[in-house]
């Protein structure tokens, strides 16, 4: 009963609001495993706002359903995982909704992908001017000389060295940091408007993500795109967003400007995942510190508030009901701290 | 990829002294060919003359050494049993041989890749669960079985297609898919299953994400993603069909290189087991170093090794 109190109420605040460029609403994206038939919610009832020309971080512990979400949104899910309610609308078009031939129009042209691992992302089996090419040809019609000088404007604008012979070599060929810019390029190729990363620097080496992070900082201005960042990184979100949205459990438990995130953090999850990272900042970082505790199992029903069993100012209230979004200065947090009347 | 090539040569020779000495030894191994060569009541002396002309009273070493500088002539010794070259029996006998299993090896790849295509994008369909019922059937019925049901079938009942021998196209056709029923059934399952592993990786859903058709996905990436495992499973194939092809030669009558072999080492005919495994080791040998510049061709990263 409470759920679906619950439920409604996110869903009357959200339409009040004035359109945004990305909304998501109230997803939700399961996943079966294939062995044992169990159903995982990954992603339990997530909503949110993407303006244009913004830079949203998703960051939450590995298996909170940050990258399902995002995989969600461009509907590139694994096999395994579907999603089974909400709506993603980009400018009043609800996504979920399109065939998979009108999805597929979006992808590369509105909406786009960079992957965690550039080794992984490429086809090994092509040059890097192949598949440059190939959003180039399909969404721009490009070809021949006009193709080329394309490919080399772009591979120059995510500062690629030597761009004509990067054309012809192969993915195995080139560094770690320098296939991500490659994944970049071709990812931007078609000037979508949306890119989606996932942890789009976790696989480079520190001085290479931070100029990674540079780049897509200045490809934002530059280009008027708006970004999903996907991580755990607290780091990468300082420095590059403008909105954080905490993930747990497959929820969304706070929603904030990325200064008021920091400074004052509203969910105790948030604070002590913030105390964990400024923690192993001032010990020089080789000191292991975790949340006491464990996420609870998305595969089985979850009562009260998911982070009840590990949270500080556990209340009576919390093990029973699941809390609301409530909104608190320019942000937001679903928990029964900010509730006027909770006990 | 020339150096590539010069390297797989050069271990092809290693391989090839490798087999010539198991072979020399074990040939030997398998007996005494001059009780087979003498009446029984051949004498002390008469014994010890034939093995003398044989050169087989020599030390072991110094027949092999003698066979190998004989080789580098061209000569693999005569017949103990025809008294003609060895090599030319053998040579008689492998166009038969490599137009059978080559015939089997390319239906193999022919008919394999395409049912495994379609099991894995029809995956737990009924054409899925067909097609994989079949396979586990060629895979696990012994062949000569299988050959003499299609003989039973296609040749008497039928009489569509002849029973044994070797002609026109039509010898062919019965052993020839015989021998390729394994082959079919493994490059089919080796391909489905390569092919939807390729559905979860993160290349194939960036392409998806740049918004390129499923078609062009799944002929231009996936396919030639999926083929290398098939290619690794050819290099094996090809070794498992001549060693089947022994068999099907017996079971068709089919004159190759299988019949000779087995009759040979029946009669301890030395110099012809040797010409014929040597010969037969070297085709194979050709063979792997076509799959392995396949290889190369088909996969970047190996041409730059």
């Amino acid at each position: 009963m409470n759920m679906i109190d619950t439920q409604a109420k996110r869903k009357t605040t959200v339409s009040q609001d004035p359109p945004a460029f990305l909304h998501v609403d109230n997803l939700r994206t399961e996943i079966t495993s294939r062995r044992s038939g169990r159903v995982v919610r990954a992603v339990n009832g997530v909503s949110f706002r993407l303006e244009r020309g913004r830079i949203l971080g998703i960051v939450g512990e590995s298996g909170c359903g940050k990258s399902m979400t995002a995989y969600s949104i461009i509907r590139l899910l694994p096999r395994s995982a579907r999603t089974v309610g909400g709506r993603i609308e980009l400018e009043g078009v609800d996504l979920l909704a399109l065939r998979e031939g009108e999805m597929a129009k979006l992808r590369g042209t509105r909406i786009a992908m960079i992957f965690q691992d550039p080794m992984m992302t490429l086809d090994p089996l092509f040059t890097i001017g192949d598949q440059l090419a190939e959003p180039l040809r399909k969404h721009k019609g490009l070809s021949g000389g006009p193709l080329r000088e394309r490919m080399l404007e772009l591979l120059r604008q995510f500062s690629i060295s030597s761009p004509e012979t990067r054309l012809r070599q192969y993915p195995h060929e080139l560094s770690g940091g320098m296939l991500q810019r490659v994944v970049g390029a071709i990812a931007l190729a078609a000037d979508p408007e949306l890119v989606i990363a996932d942890e789009p620097t976790t696989a480079l080496d520190p001085t290479v993500q931070a100029q990674y992070l540079d780049l897509l900082d200045n490809l934002k201005k530059s280009r008027d795109l708006s970004l999903i960042i996907v991580t755990h990184d607290f780091g990468v979100a300082a420095r590059l967003c403008d909105d954080i949205l905490v993930m747990y459990a497959g929820r969304a438990v706070e929603k904030a400007p990325v200064e008021a995130t920091f400074d004052t953090p509203l969910h105790p999850y948030t604070q002590a995942l913030l105390k964990l990272v400024n923690l192993s900042d001032t010990d020089g970082g080789d000191h292991f510190v975790t949340i006491e505790g464990s996420p609870p199992d998305l595969s089985e029903p979850i009562e009260g508030c998911p982070f009840a069993p590990r949270c500080p100012h556990k209340m009576p209230i919390c093990a029973d009901e699941d809390p609301p979004e409530f909104a608190v200065d320019s942000g937001a947090a679903s928990c029964w701290l900010y509730s006027e009347t909770a006990t | 990829m020339g150096s590539f090539i010069v390297k797989r040569l050069f271990l092809a020779v290693v391989t090839i002294v490798g087999v010539s000495i198991i072979v020399f030894v074990c040939a030997r191994l398998s007996g005494d060919v001059t009780f087979l060569l003498l009446p029984t009541d051949a004498t002390e002396q008469d014994i010890r003359n034939i093995r003398q002309s044989l050169g087989l009273d020599q030390p072991l070493w110094v027949q092999f050494m003698r066979f190998v500088a004989a080789v580098f002539h061209g000569d693999f010794g005569e017949s103990i049993k025809y008294q003609v070259p060895a090599m030319d029996l053998v040579v008689a006998r492998i166009p038969a041989t490599v137009q059978l299993t080559l015939s089997a090896f390319f239906i193999s790849i022919v008919v394999g890749i395409p049912l495994g295509v379609v099991a894995a994008l029809r995956r737990n369909s009924v054409s899925d669960w067909t097609i994989r019922s079949v396979a586990v059937l060629g895979q696990s019925m012994p062949n000569f079985w299988i050959g003499l049901m299609l003989i039973l079938l296609f040749a008497v009942k039928l009489q569509w297609l002849p029973s044994s021998g070797r002609g026109g196209f039509s010898h062919l056709i019965l052993p020839a898919f015989t021998l390729a029923l394994f082959g079919i059934a493994a490059i089919m399952r080796v391909t489905r299953s390569s092919l939807l592993e390729q559905l979860d990786m993160d290349y194939v859903r960036f392409l998806s994400s740049k918004g390129l058709s499923a078609r062009l996905i799944l002929w231009k990436h996936m396919l030639r993603n999926a083929i290398i495992p098939v290619l690794a499973l050819c290099g094996v194939l090809l070794a498992n069909l001549i060693g089947g092809a022994v068999i099907i030669e017996a079971v068709f009558n089919w004159p190759g290189l299988g019949s000779l072999v087995v009759e040979s080492v029946v009669g301890r005919d030395y110099p012809v087991i040797q010409a014929a495994v040597i010969l037969t080791s070297v085709f194979l040998i050709l063979l792997n170093l076509s799959i392995d510049v396949a290889f190369g061709v088909v996969d970047p990263r190996i041409r730059y090794q």
